[in-house]
């Protein structure tokens, strides 16, 4: 939109301004769209229906209704028209409501930066909703018996937060920072496609609101896994964890699909391959992992629904099919979801520490090397979450040698961080304080993997709440720890205005020891054998839980003191940011803020490496 | 805030100031990006259709209750052939169409067409199988996979049909209305030529994807 249609817009009276392809038009087609699919859903009748005869609903009509209301909502935000107008020989085009203006946040908009934003919005009010849940857990658990929470209940409760956590949270760092910032670091002017980049984040969004809608239609059992047969047996809200992951699983795909395509082809003149911000690589090797893992879970969980809807039998033993089958083809994907996760945690770590030493990132290249075999690796590892459920005992050796051998590409990025932080001056800077943390607690989660990926060790521990703090471990404390290393160190970048340190130094420690002082007595409940999913358990452990779930409370608080530091800094006393706080070298920093609509006048040429900090006359490496 | 004290000073890179227009893209750019991600978009789509042939054998080798392929079920062949030779066809017609364009040969519209009303009597063709074949989805394993499998292939199908046909249909206006630099690509149509190479390609990937599905479907 140019100044004068901003303008022109602006003059309008409000009643006009609300027509056309915006928000409140998604969310009205959404809702059309929603009706109409269950209308026509119910005109089909479905035997599964055979499972659930005294509710109200069949699978085929719930799946159809999220179906049309995604469509309705899609297309109320304006993403039909592009497609329509190629479909009638328009010519291509870039950009689309791409302006100023608060209201471009709140629709389709292909400016990478205003994406950005959408997603870091979006995904903490999603993160927010899991980690309520998460207290709710705890809140149960102060107790060996069920007393506020049924047990049912909980199981819903548990597989929320999981599928909240682990779906949402895919896109929690590529969602935010690396749209916003991959262009800014590699000196490019956009996305590849820029329209498709905004349909990740508005198709997650509606992800998301499916999922919160399955406690209407009662929760699902299965927890963020989705096990068969369980999973077809069960309640209407089981669809909505189907179509929840789907959509995500379509997000991630062309999230990875577009971020490859933006750093392979509009990589700035001069930005080599052995040039290319440790971030970038990051974010490179996850995408790989998106592009080809995610289209595997998008097929399976079809067939999930197909069992549900048309009643295929592709994980219904007794008409053919098999459990096992969902079990192999999730964790093909749950794998490398997990590297998902944690990779661009590494890249955020490796792309820091150089800023707050003040020196070149010590084996550049090992750490790609690192970066790039744990992607290659994840893809064959996946039957070691089956040690327990029945697999081949031949095959177990195999799988505990590739899942073991996987922590040797980890070693090197950890390796890497230790060799930039030898005999480093370390600037203990709020981002930096989180990258260390990152340090402490994936070293934690690191080496009780190592227990999990060892078949006689896993057959004690699985299932159990050992299992748990590992993952939370690796995942809360690999990828949590660097989203805010990474909201304090960029957010300055994307408003302009910086946060108060001291609130942030409190937020960091409180969280910090909060979270070891939740997840490392896990390990000792694990140990003695209290398992997931369950909310009850031997009393004698009550000491140990009511101890994990005053701390998890502690953790929930440091979050507010987060949310307090947020508002205040960036609402109320909006103090400014400099110009480049940290003296980073990397490009994103040395264009102005905010960052205008296309970043660069002109393409810069690049001409050395961006950590060159401490070499003697090295620039900034542009010109 | 706490930062970092020692030099390198930064040089800022010269940024657009507001109000300044920035010309319009070369289409090398977008032509360079069509290129990679039709590559990318045919190695996401393998793994999905991966999900199905291991669905495929594994069902098949644990035969559970002896209801892998029930006695009723027996997918026509014939319809098979048909399916898969449109489609093959279909893409060396789009492979052609391509090559003209690429030679500037003005004819390539009329195997893209050819292309897309192949690729359409394919779907078509389909649909009658599902009607006419005497099995449906409830009946076993092997019925599933073929329901779920062929459904989604032909999804797939239409898909890049849609894509086939953009690009048709933009030549179609660009001969009867050039289209101008007013846009924020300097010479759109210039995208045609990338645009049907990069659907051509990904249609072949996907003809290779249909010999697969219909060989394991209907031969093995």
């Amino acid at each position: 939109m140019s100044d004068t249609e901003a303008a022109e817009r602006a003059a309008m009276p409000t009643w006009r301004r609300l027509l056309g392809f915006n928000l409140l038009t998604a969310v009205i087609l959404a809702i059309v769209g929603y009706y109409f699919g269950w209308w026509l859903g119910n005109q089909f009748s479905s035997s599964s229906r055979d499972y659930v005869a005294d509710l109200d609903y069949n699978d085929v009509a719930l799946i159809l209704a999220y179906l049309f209301g995604v469509v309705g909502f899609l297309v109320g935000l304006g993403f039909a028209n592009y497609p329509l107008a190629r479909l009638i020989g328009r010519p291509p085009s870039l950009r689309a409501k791409e302006g100023r203006g608060v209201s471009r946040y709140f629709g389709l908009c292909t400016d990478h930066k205003v994406v950005g934003m959408q997603y870091l919005v979006g995904i903490g009010i999603f993160f927010f909703v899991g980690g309520v849940n998460a207290m709710l857990i705890r809140l149960e658990l102060l107790n060996p018996t069920p007393t506020t929470i049924g047990p049912s209940q909980y199981l819903s409760l548990v597989g929320m937060h999981g599928t909240m956590m682990m779906g949402m949270m895919t896109s929690g760092i590529l969602g935010p920072f690396a749209n916003y910032f991959v262009p800014l670091m590699i000196g490019a002017r956009r996305m590849a496609f820029p329209r498709i980049e905004a349909l990740t984040f508005w198709l997650l969004m509606a992800a998301g609101f499916i999922l919160m809608s399955t406690i209407f239609f009662g929760g699902f059992p299965t927890g963020w896994t989705g096990y068969q047969p369980l999973a077809d047996q069960t309640v209407a809200g089981m669809d909505s964890y189907l179509c929840f992951f789907a959509l995500v699983g379509l997000s991630m795909t062309l999230l990875g699909l577009n971020m490859l395509a933006t750093i392979i082809s509009l990589r700035a003149p001069g930005l080599t391959w052995s040039r290319l911000p440790i971030f970038v690589w990051a974010v490179f090797a996850t995408s790989i992992l998106m592009v080809l893992a995610a289209p595997m879970l998008i097929g399976t969980l079809l067939m999930a629904m197909l069992d549900r809807t048309i009643d295929t039998s592709f994980f219904v033993a007794g008409a053919g099919g098999s459990s096992f089958l969902y079990e192999n083809l999730f964790w093909f994907f749950g794998h490398p979801e997990v590297y998902v996760l944690a990779l661009p945690g590494f890249g955020i770590v490796l792309e820091l520490i150089p800023v707050f030493t003040r020196k070149p990132l010590w084996g550049y290249r090992l750490a790609v090397a690192g970066m790039l075999g744990v992607s290659l690796m994840s893809f064959f590892v996946w039957q070691h979450h089956l040690f327990v459920s029945g697999i081949n005992a031949a095959l177990r050796p195999f799988y505990m040698l590739s899942t073991e051998i996987i922590s040797i590409p980890t070693g090197f990025i950890f390796l890497c961080v230790m060799g930039t932080l030898w005999r480093a001056r370390i600037t203990l800077a709020v981002p930096m304080l989180f990258c260390l943390g990152w340090a402490f607690n994936f070293l934690i989660g690191g080496l009780s993997g190592v227990f999990l990926s060892d078949a006689p060790s896993d057959t004690d521990t699985h299932g159990s709440f050992f299992v748990m703090a590992h993952f939370h471990y690796t995942i809360m404390g690999g990828l949590i720890f660097t989203f805010f290393a990474a909201i304090y160190y960029w957010v300055p970048k994307m408003t302009g205005l910086s946060f108060n340190e001291r609130l942030a130094k409190v937020h960091f420690w409180v969280m910090f020891i909060a979270f070891n002082s939740t997840f490392l007595p896990l390990f000792v409940l694990g140990m003695k054998g209290m398992p997931r999913r369950v909310s009850t358990y031997a009393d004698n452990l009550q000491g140990l839980n009511v101890w994990v779930s005053v701390s998890a409370f502690v953790l929930g608080l440091s979050m507010l003191v987060f949310l307090v530091n947020l508002v205040y800094s960036l609402l109320i006393a909006r103090n400014r940011s400099p110009h480049n706080p940290w003296r980073s070298k990397s490009l994103e920093w040395q264009t102005p803020t905010p960052v205008p609509v296309n970043n660069f006048e002109q393409i810069p040429v690049i001409e050395s490496d961006p950590y060159d900090y401490g070499v003697p006359l090295a620039g900034n490496g542009v010109s | 805030m706490t930062t970092p004290d020692q030099t390198p000073a930064p040089v800022s890179v010269p940024a657009v100031p507001h109000g300044v227009e920035i010309p319009p893209e070369p289409p090398e750019i977008g032509a360079r990006a069509l290129y990679i991600a039709a590559r990318l978009l045919a190695g996401a789509t393998t793994f999905f259709f991966v999900a199905f042939l291991f669905a495929f054998f594994y069902l098949r080798s644990l035969n559970q209750n002896g209801k892998w392929m029930t006695a009723h079920v027996h997918p026509d062949k014939t319809v098979g052939i048909v399916i898969v030779i449109c489609v093959v066809l279909s893409a060396v017609a789009a492979y052609i169409a391509s090559r003209h364009m690429r030679r500037e040969h003005r004819g390539w519209l009329i195997p893209a067409i050819i292309s897309i009303l192949l690729g359409l009597a394919a779907v078509v063709v389909q649909a009658i199988a599902y009607g006419s074949q005497g099995f449906g989805p409830t009946d076993g394993a092997y019925a599933s996979v073929y329901v779920g499998w062929t459904a989604f292939f032909m999804v797939a199908v239409i898909c890049t049909l849609y894509w086939l046909e953009t690009q048709v249909a933009t030549e179609l206006r660009a001969r009867r209305d050039p289209a101008h630099s007013k846009g924020d690509i300097s010479d759109p149509d210039q995208l045609i030529e990338p645009g049907l190479a990069a659907a051509s390609f990904f249609w072949g990937y996907l003809a290779a994807v249909g010999v697969v599905t219909y060989a394991v479907l209907y031969l093995v």
